[in-house]
């Protein structure tokens, strides 16, 4: 069924509302087999709705827009998740508890920084790097 | 840098709306082109003077800014004769 892009947006919001709500209710009852089965028709609805869509949705400008979205988000999270992450690990003495969720923070950031090199490598790559192509 | 979208659209009487569709982007893009916001790349320019049946620059004026540092054209190390190439 075509729907316009308003439609659509709307849609792809009450599907994602309903999916999270399903979900977040799933994983507080433990139940991680019914977490999946939730999130599953959740994804296919929303490719649907984002498919059905006949005008054109994405173009270069917002391809420039979410580049420099995701390198802000990025970088923004990994300091911010490896200074909060150091800064927990350093009051495990007085407060323990905070230990593990410090290692998972200060991991999270390594993590992501890792993925991005191997992503930035890739994509440098894509786009025509050449060690040395100096004539 | 500033660019004439707004006069060759008026020229060929053409909407945004259909602008946009022509050139297979968004509405948004084309504001975004017109207020000199975003700069389009290479290609889109390209198709847009196709669409207007015009050159890229004479729809987009590039401007210097005056903070950076002024660019002079280089001078070819090679020079060859134009009649030698027809």
């Amino acid at each position: 069924m075509p729907m316009d892009a308003r439609d659509s947006r709307i849609c792809r919001l009450i599907i994602i509302v309903v999916t999270v709500a399903l979900a977040g209710w799933f994983a507080a009852m433990a139940d991680f087999v019914l977490v999946i089965i939730s999130i599953a028709p959740g994804a296919i609805l929303f490719y649907i709705c984002k498919r059905s869509v006949a005008e054109i949705q994405e173009d270069e400008r917002d391809a420039r827009v979410s580049e420099q979205a995701s390198k802000v988000a990025v970088a923004v999270f990994a300091s911010a998740s490896a200074l909060s992450g150091l800064i927990l690990i350093a009051l495990r003495i007085e407060h323990p508890e905070y230990m593990y969720a410090g290692f998972a923070l200060a991991f999270s950031a390594c993590a992501l920084m890792i993925l991005y090199s191997l992503l930035y490598g890739y994509y440098n790559r894509r786009y025509g790097y050449e060690p040395s192509d100096e004539e | 840098m500033k660019n004439k979208i707004k006069v060759y659209r008026a020229v060929h009487d053409l909407t945004q709306e259909q602008l946009a569709k022509e050139l297979g982007v968004t509405r948004q893009t084309i504001i975004a082109i017109e207020k000199g916001k975003y700069n389009p790349s290479l290609d889109l320019a390209f198709k847009m003077a196709r669409i207007f049946g015009v050159k890229i620059e004479d729809i987009f004026v590039y401007e210097e800014s005056p903070q950076k540092k002024t660019i002079h054209p280089l001078k070819p190390s090679i020079q060859w004769d134009s009649s030698e190439t027809g």
